[in-house]
């Protein structure tokens, strides 16, 4: 990966990763990664091939395979000063290492007043058949514990920006990456490698009869489907949240003020998930410029099935998505 | 209490439902009803609804049958304690130390009226004073207990965070008892005093039981109404809240709009063609402002007022599309005067008053005098000359005419000088209004030369725009057009202006005998937030005063 960037024009999400992370650890002797298999396998993904060699073991760390122990790790070497990043091989792992991530990573500055610099990476999301343990989307579980910032970009463009921002950022930050992303998108020209703000969504396509609120993979599926129903005359605005903690319910309330409707689309279960967050403040916030009921459309309540056409009817498809848009915008 | 009547009235279904018609009953006269148990049908111009009972008890008497329409707070129905007879009367609330030994239950109503009757005990409530307000302080008491009240009299005074009001009694009676003193904040609803029928005495012994509050004592809530909120388009139709916001805001009937979603609802987009095209204006009674001592019934319009005026958006409506038509750009000078017309009419309140003007005694300085006065002056002695005058003058004893206003900052500027603005048209292709600065200090002499040099710099426009700033004062002038009165729009940012219309011959009671004198109206637009209608009244007589009785040959200086 860090070799292949510097004279393409053309770049993967994927490559956008790595790319930011690479800047990162040049620019900051204090940014080291750490999990299973970044080193010597290059990380489940690549992400991180070639790190090793560029930056030497001290800062590109292998561990064994345990969550916990990797994340109690990080939050050590956060105090004593150094910025980690733990890459978790797939997000679904996370759950052995809550404890740290909550009673320990989440409320450290809530408890001291100091900083706690732990950025968490972890490849996330369904689509690609592998099943229960390796599928699942788990930022909810998080954004209900205060003190974790929770960065999901959609865009390739975003990365890069997104991910800098959130190593430089003096607490805890889980970025969750696509994995269905990471080899089908591609952005043009050179990475941008300046930090974005985090917090702040991004109206990606303007519209003026329904605003569609996602984030993720949702962005790319919310774009293709608003192109769609264009054709029909209804006209989607489809915000990219990019962060869900901060969640920027501002640009989603001034949107909604604007076409009076709103749907909202996520890969995670739509039990609990973050439409419900989202759906609730807007009717608090908007609730007088509403002119249909707020929708959510994402997966089923149940585990993700492998087989692949019960793990596509499980999560959102584009035909189920434009139906809740016509719904909503014409009825 | 055994001797207990209530009392069900026609309920307020809907914003704008001024009365209502009895459908059908559903209970007769001496059953048994429970609260809830539905009563009767109603049918108003926006729903059908059923009733349901307010109260536990026996039906005592139907005042107004099936296929009746009465306005809304008529009383409909006499419901009276669980377990009553409808034969036996009890005498009075007064009698109610007996009341277990008698009979329980009601005479029969007096056939005619319709106010009060033998044994009826009104609840008062605290009104909803506002739709946000939800307590109200009792300011004070009007009456005192025992007091005999006529329906509208005021009985109390309530403050609310959003308003001070008096509230007029909703019945003819006695006040039986103050349950609320005067200083004590109660939620909106709360019972605050009992109402007897005319001639009880006041016991308070013989009030009854707190019943659910009378609906028509705070005249907002439905009686017994049916859990549905009132909508701005009328009870029982499904409205998004932007909906119904909207046609809030714009005083649309939403009934009347045309909706083009799922199963006719009305959509955004349904809304916003309506208020494009101008049309589902909902009845006057929706947006009239009730004053502020309207009886209760006309509350809730009057906290619905400033929502339904507040978005208002002026449309262009659309014109005739005939091939005869021409259709010109508008000149900048039309824009100008244009925008300056609207500007003062959306800033200011503006008022027209008048009085009529004798120039005969002008007139005869006039005649008198005029040759001589162009020969030496250049101007002409028209009649515009003297009333400059005379108002340059009287301007000092009115110093709020001669003011400006700037409402944003509160604050009111008096100017111990007139800059007087004289309106000039310019060939029919606007106007313009070139001041005389201090003109108070000209005479009539000076004041003609200046009035004609200025219309003479207009029209050859060469005023420069600091010779048309500044004014506090403006007069404009179609009397030689012979206009007989007119209503001019207020210079901004004067206080008033003044209009000198036609002076034509009149027949006039001189003493007793018929003259024919020289006669015109003067009137002066002003803006309302500056001063009042006395302040213009004396101004006025005072201008005519002048006008007619000035030594104006001496004035003259010829």
């Amino acid at each position: 990966m860090l070799s292949d960037l510097a004279d393409k024009n053309d770049y993967t999400y994927l490559d956008a990763v790595g790319a930011g992370l690479d800047a990162e650890m040049d620019r900051d002797p204090d940014v080291f990664l750490i999990g299973e298999d970044v080193g010597q396998f290059g990380g489940a993904f690549k992400v991180t091939k070639g790190f090793l060699d560029k930056y030497g073991p001290k800062r590109v760390v292998d561990t064994p395979i345990a969550e916990t122990g990797v994340t109690g790790l990080a939050a050590g070497a956060a105090l004593v000063g150094l910025k980690p990043v733990v890459e978790f091989q797939f997000a679904d792992f996370i759950s052995c290492a809550f404890d740290p991530i909550i009673n320990v990573l989440s409320r450290h500055h809530w408890r001291t007043g100091d900083a706690m610099p732990v950025t968490m990476r972890a490849p996330f999301g369904a689509r690609l058949s592998a099943g229960p343990t390796h599928s699942q989307s788990v930022e909810s579980y998080f954004a209900h514990v205060p003190g974790i910032k929770i960065v999901m970009p959609g865009l390739p463009e975003d990365v890069a920006p997104l991910l800098i921002a959130s190593i430089r950022d003096k607490n805890p930050v889980l970025f969750l990456e696509n994995k269905y992303l990471y080899r089908r998108l591609h952005g043009q020209g050179k990475v941008d490698l300046e930090p974005a703000e985090l917090g702040k969504a991004k109206v990606v396509r303007e519209g003026t009869d329904v605003t569609l609120v996602t984030y993720s993979a949702g962005v790319h599926q919310g774009l293709e489907v608003a192109e769609e129903l264009a054709k029909d005359g209804i006209s989607v605005e489809v915000i990219d949240l990019r962060t869900v903690v901060p969640l920027d319910i501002d640009t989603v309330v001034e949107s909604v003020k604007k076409t009076s409707r709103a749907v909202i689309l996520h890969e995670a279960i739509v039990h609990l998930g973050m439409g419900a967050e989202i759906s609730s403040q807007i009717q608090e916030k908007a609730f007088w410029y509403l002119d249909q009921p707020v929708k959510r459309v994402g997966a089923l309540n149940i585990p993700v099935p492998s087989s692949p056409p019960l793990e596509q009817a499980m999560i959102p498809q584009p035909e189920e998505i434009a139906a809740a848009l016509k719904e909503v915008a014409r009825a | 209490m055994s001797d207990e009547i209530n009392v069900v009235t026609m309920p307020k279904l809907g914003e704008t439902v001024t009365e209502g018609t009895i459908g059908s009953w559903l209970k007769n006269v001496g059953d048994t009803v429970e609260f809830d148990d539905p009563l009767f049908e109603v049918s108003t111009d926006k729903v059908d609804s059923e009733i349901p009972s307010p109260y536990d008890g026996v039906i005592l008497e139907i005042l107004v049958p099936a296929g009746e329409t009465v306005p809304v707070g008529t009383e409909v129905v006499k419901i009276g304690a669980p377990g009553a007879s409808l034969d036996s009367a009890p005498a009075s609330p007064a009698a109610a130390p007996a009341a277990e030994a008698a009979p329980a239950a009601a005479a029969p109503a007096p056939a005619a009226g319709g106010s009060g009757f033998a044994g009826a005990v009104h609840d008062l409530t605290m009104p909803k004073l506002g739709e946000t307000v939800a307590e109200g302080t009792i300011g004070a008491w009007l009456k005192n207990a025992g007091d005999s009240i006529e329906f509208d009299d005021p009985l109390l005074e309530v403050s609310t965070d959003k308003v001070d009001s008096e509230i007029p009694s909703p019945y003819d009676g006695v006040l039986l008892e103050i349950l609320v003193p005067a200083g004590e904040t109660v939620p909106i609803g709360t019972v605050i005093a009992r109402i007897g029928e005319p001639g009880a005495e006041g016991a308070a012994a013989a009030a009854p039981a707190a019943a659910p509050s009378a609906p028509a004592a705070t005249g907002a809530a439905p009686a017994a109404g049916d859990g549905k909120p009132a909508a701005a388009g009328g009870a029982g139709v499904m409205l998004s809240p932007l909906v119904r916001r909207l046609a809030a805001e714009h005083n649309l009937d939403v009934s009347q709009i045309s909706g083009t979603g799922a199963g006719g609802r009305v959509r955004r987009e349904d809304v916003e063609q309506a208020i494009a095209s101008g049309g589902a204006k909902a009845a006057p009674a929706a947006a009239a402002p009730a004053a502020a001592a309207a009886a209760p019934a006309a509350k809730p319009a009057a906290a619905a007022a400033p929502a339904a005026s507040g978005g208002f958006v002026a449309t262009q409506v659309p014109g005739t599309n005939d091939p005869r038509d021409r259709t010109e750009k508008l000149s900048r000078m039309r824009q100008a005067v244009g925008n300056g017309m609207l500007n003062s009419r959306a800033l200011a309140p503006q008022v027209w008053a008048s009085i009529e003007v004798d120039y005969e005694n002008i007139e005869n300085v006039r005649k008198k005098y005029k040759n001589e006065f162009r020969a030496q002056t250049g101007a002409g002695l028209s009649y515009l000359v003297f009333i400059a005058r005379a108002v340059c003058e009287i301007l000092h004893k009115y110093p709020a005419v001669n003011s400006s206003l700037d409402w944003e900052a509160k604050t009111q500027t008096f100017h111990p000088y007139v800059n007087l603005g004289i309106a000039v048209d310019m060939d029919e292709q606007g106007l313009v209004v070139p001041v005389i600065n201090d003109a108070d200090q000209l005479n009539l002499r000076g004041i003609a030369t200046q009035i004609k040099a200025k219309a003479g710099l207009a029209r050859g426009k060469k005023l420069g725009a600091d010779q048309m700033r500044g004014s506090t004062f403006t007069i404009t002038n179609p009397g030689p057009v012979e206009s007989y009165a007119s209503s001019p729009i207020i210079n901004q940012p004067n206080s008033g202006i003044l209009c000198t219309d036609g002076v034509h011959r009149k027949p006039v009671a001189v003493g007793d005998t018929i003259a024919i004198h020289h006669i015109g109206i003067i009137g002066l637009v002003y803006d309302h937030r500056s001063f009042d209608g006395v302040t213009t009244g004396k101004f006025l007589l005072d201008l005519r005063n002048v006008l007619q009785d000035r030594d104006w040959e001496a004035e003259l200086g010829l």
